[in-house]
């Protein structure tokens, strides 16, 4: 458990970050909390020549409310983003997955920039990123970029950084109306990434039929997903346990699922409707 | 591991996917990370390959052989690499059939790991696998 | 004198120093020139190894010496194993694999370097040229005559067949009411200890001395085999166990790196320190568990046993470690559980494959005997439609009919397993849960009860049934200050006997918990011993520093008898002092006492100056402890989850020393029992390589995973020793095992469910949920 010999610069600002990026030419990696790219480094299957540390940039770890937009700075721990007083009003279902995430120790050093940019599979935050329709604040040699949660999550760790570029900042917009949002999970017992996970944005109009319905998957496929057909079924109606049952059948349809020694792809494509029926319920019981 | 999927090349020949899926110079063009890839005997290559799935990433050498070939509707491809994280190794079968104005390919095989590839990475062997391939059809469709 | 300590829950004298984080593991011993080794390790489960290439290795930048199979072969023994079965095949291994591997983790070659980063990148220079071959890890194709081999110099893959069998079993099968078969499956498990393996060795050229730190469980067993391996005269090495974090068993055992570690520091001339990386301990640490037992029992229709069959197969692993053949026989002692079976046949068969070594893991060879009948009896009671804790009841031996023989070949010491079992039920509600579960069922949920009645084997042992002895050593020094040191050839690692025999002595002295202080751990200071293991600390080592006191107690009263004018049988031993029975007015103090002794000026004629008493005990018996678990589970009607909602376990390990100890035993000991039941499990694919190689796959259990645990308890001293103790570092996890396997298949049972294998994944609830009607 020992990794191979890396050089080691500690960014002071997130410019900085970039230039070190362009300088090693796809040979480093930005450092955030380093809680999967150490792991990796120390069983050698990543071995960056340089390790750019962003952790100590005072500015990226926040939580805001600015205008209509809830702003969260990449380095902001998942402890942070589970117990903030904002996001828990405005996007509940992103500190449910927050709070689900490994333990009080990983909690505490992991950040939403860095598990996003890793864009593990079983990762609980793409869940809610992808029904809350956030977008991802980037920042490259180019300047900034705003990339819509949908357009993100490329596949299997792979997302649609372009290489030299760091994420800055998620923002996800103030839910209007009536509104409420949950995740939920089944944990892999070992690791605690997610075997399913599910987030449910949901909007309910005057007459108590949903408005607006967002769900997402996490841990099923190579990448989260946003179970489209479900949502379009359960659109514009009210809310039955038939038609619940009935519309996130389709929650996983079309999905080529994981499979692994913890779960198989069948299963896996079960616990997505299953799921998806269980966040939509219970963010309906926010709303 | 089991793995099974297909591709459509929409609009390009059985023939032509045939001609570039036996041709060793073009298949090095799509192969992701392909740094070498040698003909050494009749369907036998020698490669290195830098294989990187996001942060993981690891340099593999070792071949590729394609047998049992019958023209423009199937052959066998056995894949196997070795580097530092372990080794990979893939065998399949791979079917063209026309479709449409195109051509259907549909791949199924298995693929299976050793060494720390296999003892920390058995959740994600499969998608990886899948992404890789899936990588290579697109880029293959793109020449043609 | 009243007990003051024993039983009293003290916290423990360990604790300060552990958790201040100011105790010394073995990666804390630091050495001058100290270098660090690494290993390589096989990436295949079966190959020939073809070639070797370290020339790059040996010249990178700070490597010392690298050094591969037969080299080390040609100067060190084999990895030990110190169990024998009639004949049985030898599969030992070397420390460095010559010629063939046989296990993904198999160590191939060694590094030493001035620093591990050098040794670690070094070692990827080394480059080995497999061939590989086809691996067997399914042991019952292993079995297969046309199975490939693991040894050429073998016929099959079958390295033992044992068995036997008492009473009449095929008269007892034909006088059957009822039959009922299953089988069980234990998988593979891996025992996981905090603190990995390590060590660290030097030697001493002029004196041909070793001195090795090693996290082990017997320091003196691990002296002797390395001074055989090392070929260093055992009066000259030496063996020191620091502080220890854990071992369930898996550091009983010799391992190649420890005798890599002394050969290079022979080697080099320096001192070279191992520690075990997560990964390796997974990959080449010993494993447990992995056995199939088909298990068959005859019945008569009021649920009487007449008789049961068992067919073991265990699989091995690729080699012997130290006990590795005799773990799965184990099974075969206590395979009649708290029953009364007259009948017993087991026929067991130990199979060689492709994965690492099987050997004791916490249980070791009981909790499968344990799980086996406690799952058959569930099995038999569906069956008969008889409540499980009737069916139960009506088997179990009564408590005037102790000691017990049983068909498995023991003889039971003291039980009273009624009582136990009334208790578990009491604490639970037994009555009230099987009305709830029936209105559940009734709304389409479905909760689970299941019980486990369990009885172990403790205490080990007697040395006729140990392989290297089953005695214990305990050696007692008052110093002149009147403080007393307790010298244990016992190896504690967590389990607190540096508590409880202070509770013990301190009773017996008169005098404080903190005016006594326990050594162990170091063959230069301890004079001779077995190790801890068993649950044989405080019994059989317990006892021997018990048996130490008694004789300088007899000391101190002939001295205090010999003063005060009386004779020794009039001395009794009070607080701080010694008196004359019936004459409070007549005493003298201990530390007075401890002087006459030391200044040997006033000793009775012939009686010896100073107080230093050594025993070795060896027991007459095994100890047997007992008791009830019951389980609840509710299962997630659509995922298939399990979820416990209540455990209560009543566990009789006879009297006990420190309660606070006690139940932290048996809360670990649940822990791991009940993980094997729901998430365990080491997975090896087709080809041998290892898919759990590191926590993110193999699942250690979290505190999250339990309710709270409602325990008490019964006492049933033990004739066995004078302390009266039995034992409880393994019950918990025997006992919970099949308690939640019973709870599960219980829930389960509308849908005509008899059995499940572990670990009970979600999934495979799911399977059933989906597949089949509720009746």
């Amino acid at each position: 458990m020992i990794a191979q010999n890396f050089e080691y610069t500690v960014a002071t600002s997130l410019a900085e970050a970039v230039n070190l990026l362009q300088k090693h030419g796809g040979r480093a990696k930005i450092l955030a909390g380093g809680h999967s790219l150490i792991p990796m480094m120390k069983l050698r299957l990543a071995t960056p020549e340089a390790l750019i540390d962003i952790g100590r940039i005072p500015e990226l770890s926040y939580v805001r409310q600015d205008g209509d937009m809830v702003c969260i700075g990449a380095l902001a721990t998942h402890h942070v983003v589970e117990t903030s007083g904002v996001v828990m009003r405005h996007c509940q279902a992103l500190a449910d997955g927050a709070g689900l995430i490994g333990d009080i120790q990983v909690r505490n050093k992991g950040t939403i920039g860095g598990s996003i940019a890793h864009a593990d599979p079983a990762a609980d935050y793409p869940a809610s990123i992808l029904a809350f329709d956030a977008t991802i604040v980037t920042l490259g040699p180019k300047g900034e970029r705003l990339i819509p949660a949908s357009k993100f999550f490329v596949d299997m760790l792979t997302t649609a950084l372009e290489a030299n570029e760091i994420v800055r900042e998620i923002q996800i917009p103030v839910q209007s109306g009536k509104t409420g949002s949950a995740y939920l999970k089944m944990a892999q017992k070992a690791s605690g990434f997610a075997i399913c996970g599910a987030a449910a944005v949901v909007e309910l109009d005057g007459s108590g039929a949903m408005a607006k319905v967002a769900i997402g998957i996490t841990g099923v496929g190579n990448r989260a997903f946003r179970a489209t057909e479900a949502e379009k079924a359960l659109k514009g109606q009210k809310p039955t346990t038939d038609l619940l049952k009935r519309a996130c059948e389709k929650a996983s349809s079309g999905v080529i699922a994981l499979e692994d020694i913890h779960a198989s792809a069948d299963y896996r494509l079960d616990l997505a409707r299953i799921f998806a029926r269980r966040a939509v319920e219970a963010a309906i019981e926010r709303a | 591991m089991r793995i099974e999927g297909q591709f459509e090349f929409e609009g390009i020949s059985s023939e032509a996917v045939w001609d570039f899926l036996t041709d060793a110079n073009r298949i090095a063009q799509c192969l992701p990370g392909c740094e070498k890839l040698e003909k050494t005997g009749e369907g036998t290559y020698e490669m290195q390959m830098k294989i990187g799935v996001g942060a993981i990433s690891g340099s593999f050498s070792g071949g590729i052989r394609l047998h049992n070939l019958q023209p423009i509707s199937q052959y066998e491809m056995t894949v196997n690499g070795t580097g530092a994280p372990g080794f990979v190794k893939g065998e399949g079968k791979v079917q063209l059939s026309p479709k449409d104005s195109g051509t259907l390919l549909q791949y199924s095989g298995d693929v299976s790991a050793g060494g720390a590839i296999a003892s920390v990475g058995q959740r994600m062997i499969g998608g990886a696998a899948r992404m890789v391939i899936d990588q290579f059809f697109k880029c293959v469709a793109g020449k043609l | 004198m009243p007990q003051r300590y024993v039983g009293l829950a003290m916290k423990r004298k360990e604790d300060p120093r552990l958790v201040s984080g100011t105790s010394t593991y073995v990666d804390d011993v630091v050495l001058p020139g100290m270098l660090h080794m690494v290993v390589v390790r096989s990436i295949h489960g079966h190959a020939r190894i073809k070639r070797i290439d370290t020339s790059r290795a040996q010249k990178f930048p700070g490597v010392v010496a690298v050094v591969t199979g037969e080299e080390v072969a040609a100067h060190c023994g084999p990895v030990p194993c110190a169990a024998s079965i009639p004949k049985m095949k030898n599969a030992q291994r070397q420390l460095l694999a010559v010629g063939k591997v046989r296990f993904v983790g198999e160590p191939i070659a060694a590094v030493v370097a001035t620093d591990k980063y050098v040794a670690r990148d070094a070692a990827d220079l080394i480059a080995i040229d497999y061939e590989p071959l086809p691996a067997v890890v399914n042991p019952e194709k292993a079995m297969e005559p046309d199975s490939p081999r693991l040894y050429d110099e073998f016929s099959d893959n079958i390295a033992f067949n044992f068995g036997f069998e008492s009473g009449n079993t095929e008269e007892a099968f034909k006088k059957a009411d009822v039959i009922v078969k299953e089988r069980f499956v234990n998988q593979r498990l891996a025992p996981l200890s905090m603190e990995p393996r390590g060590v660290v060795a030097t030697y001493q050229m002029p004196d041909n001395e070793l001195v090795v730190w090693a996290s082990t469980q017997v320091p003196h067993l691990l002296r002797t085999q390395l001074a055989v391996m090392l070929n260093v005269p055992e009066n000259r090495t030496r063996v020191i166990a620091p502080e220890v974090g854990g071992g369930f068993g898996a550091k009983i055992d010799v391992y190649a790196e420890d005798g890599l570690v002394g050969y290079l520091a022979k080697k080099t001339g320096r001192p070279v320190k191992w520690i075990e990386g997560r990964g390796e301990n997974i990959a080449a640490t010993i494993h447990g568990r992995d056995q199939i037992d088909d298990v068959e029992l005859a019945l008569k229709n009021d649920g009487t046993i007449l008789g049961m069959r068992v067919k073991a197969i265990a699989d091995l692993g690729a080699f012997y470690s130290l006990f590795t053949p005799m773990i799965p026989t184990l099974t075969g002692l206590l395979a009649p559980g708290c029953y009364k079976v007259p009948a017993l046949k087991f026929a067991l068969v130990g199979v060689l494959t492709n994965k690492m070594a099987t050997d004791a893991y916490r249980g070791a060879g009981r909790p499968e005997a344990t799980y086996m009948i406690e799952r058959i009896m569930d099995v038999a009671a569906q069956k008969l439609k008889m409540d499980p804790a009737e069916i139960r009841r009506k088997n179990f031996p009564q408590p005037n009919e102790f000691p017990f023989q049983t068909s498995g070949g023991v003889v039971y010491d003291s039980a009273n397993y009624e009582a136990a079992l009334d208790r578990a039920l009491e604490l639970a509600d037994y009555k009230g849960l099987r009305r709830k579960q029936a209105e559940l069922r009734s709304q389409g949920k479905y909760m689970g009860i299941g019980l486990s009645s369990y009885v172990e084997i403790c205490a080990m042992g007697p040395s006729a049934a140990m392989p290297g002895g089953g005695w214990e050593t305990g050696s007692v020094r008052i110093e002149r200050t009147g403080k007393v040191t307790i010298l244990t050839g016992a190896s504690p690692h967590g389990q607190g006997q540096e508590t409880t025999f202070a509770q013990i002595a301190a009773d017996e002295f008169g005098l404080e918990p903190d005016d006594i202080v326990t050594i162990h751990g170091d063959t230069a200071r301890i004079p001779s011993g077995i190790g801890t293991f068993g649950s044989r600390a405080t019994a059989v080592g317990g006892t021997a520093m018990y048996f130490a006191v008694q004789d300088l107690k007899e000391k101190m009263k002939k001295i205090a008898a010999h003063l005060l004018e009386t004779t020794p049988d009039k001395i009794e031993f009070g607080v701080g002092k010694l008196v004359v029975k019936g004459d409070s007015g007549r005493s003298m103090s201990f530390i007075d006492v401890v002087d006459v002794a030391y200044n040997a000026v006033k000793l009775p004629p012939g009686l010896e100056p100073g107080l230093d008493a050594t025993r070795f005990f060896e027991p007459s018996n095994f100890t047997f402890p007992f008791g009830t678990h019951v389980c609840v589970v509710e299962i997630d009607a659509e995922t298939g989850e399990p979820k416990i909602t209540k455990y209560v376990a009543v566990d009789d390990c006879g009297n006990i020393i420190n309660p606070l100890l006690v139940e932290g035993q048996v809360h670990g000991g649940l822990v791991q029992g009940i993980a094997q039941a729901l998430h365990e499990e080491v997975v090896y694919d087709e080809n041998g390589q290892l898919l759990t190689g590191t926590l993110m796959d193999y699942a250690v259990p979290r505190a999250h995973d339990f309710p709270e645990f409602e325990l008490d308890r019964t006492i049933t001293p033990s004739p066995v020793n004078p302390l009266g103790v039995k034992g409880v570092g393994e019950a918990g996890t025997i006992g919970s095992t099949p308690a939640v396997v019973n709870a599960v298949v219980d829930a389960l049972a509308p849908f005509g469910i008899s059995h499940i294998d572990m670990p009970l994944r979600s999934e495979k609830i799911w399977k059933i949920l989906k597949g089949r009607k509720a009746s």
